[in-house]
């Protein structure tokens, strides 16, 4: 009698939520789906089953686009994670210390996406600081924002703008470790290596992976940053998945955009279900 | 030893602290120099007192994020208690769907909601920027996991009293979950005050994009002025952060599933 | 720190708002009135030389467009193509569109502007301060309806009995070209700026007021607990203060032609203006030795006078008006005080 109580209840809390997400998310994305697996627009759509598939895999904008995207990903989800793990674990050691340096790491966070393109331009543009910069060094270094570069300056302001968020998250994990464990190890004699592999790691799964959830979040953001500071079409190294779905939908090319959006969908559902299942042993074995 | 590493950690937290700000100091400075004279006020009168698109079209941002703001707030924290304290076949199944709707950029949905959005009626207005992101389920998660850790114990003895959900709600539980609250007003803040993608999708008219958009799409002619007017876009930002800065420093509440 | 944050950001965004109210009036007083000459190709391919002004950079020739996106409105411009001064015309090379013939202040390439036509013709009095060391000026011819009042060494006071209404020294200078070297006031406008010192002077008093709730409110905020109704009640004076801003500033109407070109907080160029104005005025006063002792040193004609003593009457009003700002404020603080002290007053029963 209760639970099914509870069981309405729950229901009904959660349907506004399921409402909103069903009106502006999932039913837009099955139509997605529909568009992805027909041609024509409006009321002349006519299934055509795998074919658009087969064309956006073959097409070389899309490639290169999912390309940069996995790129951007494997070098940037890697690196904020050790980044903001190794800020979180020195703010774990002098943790009373550092308290108007916690407040400070969120700021960057914050700044408006105005700021950080006009910081950009200010630094890398050709007659921007840091070009003057590496000219008067003698380096070959010029086109910040036109080159391959442009791949690494993209990085920076990822890292730049999202490990301070990282580290309060993992922080938050840390803290609650208990300092006796520590202790404990010590006096047996562990090294530091040890105690991060035995003590930290296995009680961190949790933080690790919301951590990595939230930066993965604000990877796909980034592209807000590279689209005002490059525009529809950037410099081909930092020319994005969402840069490719962007021009699909302006050439109004629904087809296109389609398959792309299904296919990233997939591949984000996998690593997800892959990881979460992981953290989930994990957390199971150890709990 | 631990003399050393001690310094060489304070050494690193102040290198990233410096790295922080930084870049914040370096456009306020910038906003009072042009490139061709030196420091002068002229574009600070410019923004604030010369003309008043810039101001108007602040408040209107504000007002489109403070409606996002808190009907994200009420949807969240309804279902954010429904997922953490309710029952219900699928609970789960649905919690893993948002999570995934959660993740996805918004351009795959960017396109379908046009033309739903068209259908409704709604493009050209600012419901069509607030609607969609009320209902984001970021927030919801969020609020889901902290209320987790809520103890079962307190709200069985609230019920016990004779306490109706919303008393609950209001007095109990919301009271014991400030950083998760303030996480999720900070972020559908951030969130909808950064908006980039819809405005250019759904809006046609540029002159009435939200400021940080108009900003940074049309570029206003003067670079200094564009500074002055991104001192002038992050101020709400910065009062949120400072003023719930013990909140969020303190642990974004992400409650651990012990 | 939350009180800290709170204190600074409320203040902050108080002038936010405030700086709304007023960039929406300045953005309209800055606006400068231009009576236009058009250039359609047919009739004339020439315009009147008084077309020629006092640019940025020397003399230019401004010209009408519409601009776009963020400068969007009629706007002028400085008139690229070539012009040759052939007697009293002006030739183009390549003449078309409306070209700005007087304006009421000096323009600035890219600002928005009024056009007027007409306007219901008044009377008014001029005066002229002439510069020093350049002589007489060639008073001779005068037009119908124009009078010399009064005349002394470095001025002249004429009176004018009907011109269209937003006085634009220009179009004064070519009625009267004697005067092309003199700098010219406008009763009318010299009278309406006077007239809006009280308005300002209730915008200083608002802004003060607030100020001084706003000091009392930070040092309520170290016991936030206690002082809590105290609080409420300043911040909803504090919003009805911003709310009386857009109320005074309807009340405020400042006369375009004595407006600076850049920027309208240019108090140095007020008082210039002011400083010239009144010394020329008072250069028409009679010897000392002729009028006795202790007569004042006036201006024989009655708008003289009358000018003068309305200046002496409003001169001080923002001042005053401030200082009764502060004195407002600091007056609800001493009232909150003693009513939280006569609160908690231990009662014995």
């Amino acid at each position: 009698m209760k639970k099914s109580k509870s069981a309405l209840q729950g229901w009904l809390l959660v349907s506004p939520l399921l409402i909103g997400c069903l009106l502006f998310y999932a039913i837009p994305f099955v139509l997605v789906m529909q568009y992805s697996l027909s041609t024509g627009s409006g009321s002349a759509l006519y299934f055509v089953g795998f074919i658009n598939y087969q064309d956006v895999a073959s097409n070389g904008m899309f490639t290169l686009a999912f390309g940069n995207t996995m790129r951007f990903l494997a070098a940037a989800l890697p690196l904020i994670m050790v980044l903001a793990y190794a800020i979180a674990l020195l703010m774990q050691k002098q943790a009373n210390k550092h308290k108007l340096l916690k407040s400070v790491f969120l700021f960057p966070y914050i700044m408006p996406v105005v700021g950080a393109v006009i910081l950009v331009e200010l630094l890398f543009a050709e007659s921007g600081v840091l070009p003057a910069l590496t000219n008067a060094l003698g380096l070959p270094l010029t086109d910040w924002l036109g080159g391959p570069a442009a791949f690494g300056v993209v990085l920076l302001l990822y890292l730049w703008k999202n490990t301070g968020y990282s580290v309060i998250l993992l922080l938050a994990g840390l803290v609650t470790i208990p300092e006796e464990q520590y202790s404990a190890a010590d006096l047996d004699g562990a090294s530091g290596w040890q105690k991060f592999y035995y003590i930290t790691t296995p009680q961190m799964w949790y933080s690790v992976f919301f951590a990595l959830i939230f930066s993965l979040i604000n990877a796909f953001k980034c592209f807000r940053e590279i689209f005002l500071i490059g525009g529809t079409h950037p410099n081909e190294n930092i020319y994005m998945l969402q840069h490719f779905l962007n021009n699909s939908f302006e050439n109004l090319n629904y087809a296109k955009l389609s398959v792309a959006s299904v296919l990233l969908l997939i591949v984000v559902l996998a690593v997800f279900a892959v990881f979460y299942g992981f953290v989930r042993k994990k957390e199971a074995f150890r709990g | 030893m631990k003399k050393k590493s001690s310094l060489s950690g304070s050494v690193l937290a102040w290198a990233f602290a410096f790295l922080s700000i930084a870049p914040f100091v370096y456009v306020l400075a910038l906003s009072f120099l042009p490139q061709s004279s030196g420091m002068t006020f002229h574009f600070y009168y410019e923004v604030f007192l010369g003309t008043s698109q810039y101001l108007v079209r602040f408040w209107k941002s504000l007002l489109i994020c403070l409606c996002i703001v808190a009907g994200q707030l009420v949807v969240s924290i309804l279902a954010g208690y429904g997922f953490a304290k309710c029952e219900f076949k699928g609970k789960n199944a649905l919690l893993f769907l948002l999570m995934i709707l959660m993740v996805l950029p918004l351009q795959v949905t960017l396109a379908p909601n046009y033309i739903m959005l068209d259908g409704l009626g709604l493009l050209d207005t600012y419901a069509a920027l607030i609607l969609p992101s009320i209902f984001a389920p970021l927030g919801a998660f969020i609020l889901t996991q902290s209320f987790k850790s809520v103890s079962e114990d307190i709200v069985d003895a609230a019920k016990l009293d004779g306490c109706g959900l919303f008393r609950l709600l209001l007095k109990i539980i919301l009271p014991m979950n400030t950083s998760g609250l303030v996480c999720v007003t900070l972020l559908s803040f951030l969130d909808g005050w950064n908006m980039v993608e819809q405005p250019i999708a759904y809006l046609k008219d540029f002159m009435r994009y939200p400021i940080s958009v108009a900003l940074a799409y049309v570029p206003p002619a003067d670079p200094t002025l564009q500074l002055v007017c991104c001192v002038l876009v992050v101020l709400p930002p910065l009062f949120l952060f400072t003023y719930f800065n013990r909140e969020l420093v303190e642990g974004i509440v992400l409650a651990e599933m012990k | 720190m939350k009180k800290k944050a709170l204190c600074i950001f409320i203040l902050v965004f108080w002038l936010v708002g405030a700086c709304t109210f007023l960039s929406l009036k300045v953005e309209k007083q800055m606006v400068p009135q231009v009576a236009t000459v058009e250039l359609n190709g047919f009739g004339s391919d020439s315009l009147p030389a008084d077309c020629l002004m006092m640019g940025e950079n020397g003399p230019a020739l401004y010209s009408l467009y519409e601009g776009t996106g963020w400068e969007a409105g009629v706007r002028v411009q400085e008139a690229g193509g070539g012009w040759q001064l052939d007697g009293d015309k002006l030739k183009l090379e390549n003449g078309w569109g409306t070209y700005v013939q007087y304006s009421s202040k000096p323009l600035k390439s890219g600002e928005l502007v009024d056009e007027v036509r007409g306007g219901r013709p008044e009377p008014d009095y001029w005066l002229a301060a002439l510069p020093s060391g350049a002589g007489a000026p060639d008073l001779s011819g005068l037009p119908d309806g124009v009078e010399i009042v009064e005349q002394s060494e470095s001025a002249v006071l004429l009176s004018v009995e009907g011109v269209a209404a937003p006085f634009m020294e220009a179009r004064a200078k070519s009625l009267i070209p004697g005067l092309y070297q003199a700098k010219v006031y406008s009763f009318a406008a010299m009278s309406q700026f006077l007239d809006n010192f009280a308005g300002l002077g209730t915008l200083l008093f608002l802004f003060t007021a607030a100020l001084a709730l706003w000091v009392w409110s930070c040092v309520l905020t170290r016991k936030a607990r206690q002082n809590r109704a105290a609080l409420l009640v300043n911040l909803a004076l504090g919003l009805a203060l911003l709310a009386c801003v857009p109320l005074a500033l309807g009340a405020v109407d400042l006369p375009s032609s004595l407006l600076p070109r850049l920027h309208i907080t240019d108090f140095g160029y007020y008082a210039q203006e002011m400083e010239e104005f009144f010394e020329s005025l008072a250069s028409f006063a009679p010897a000392a030795s002729a009028q006795g002792y202790l007569a004042p040193n006036l201006p024989q004609s009655e708008a003289g006078q009358a000018i003068i003593q309305q200046k002496n009457i409003m001169i001080a009003r923002p001042f005053l008006y401030g200082v009764g700002g502060l004195a407002f404020g600091s007056l609800l603080a001493l009232g909150e005080y003693c009513a939280m002290k006569v609160r908690r007053r231990p009662r014995i029963k």
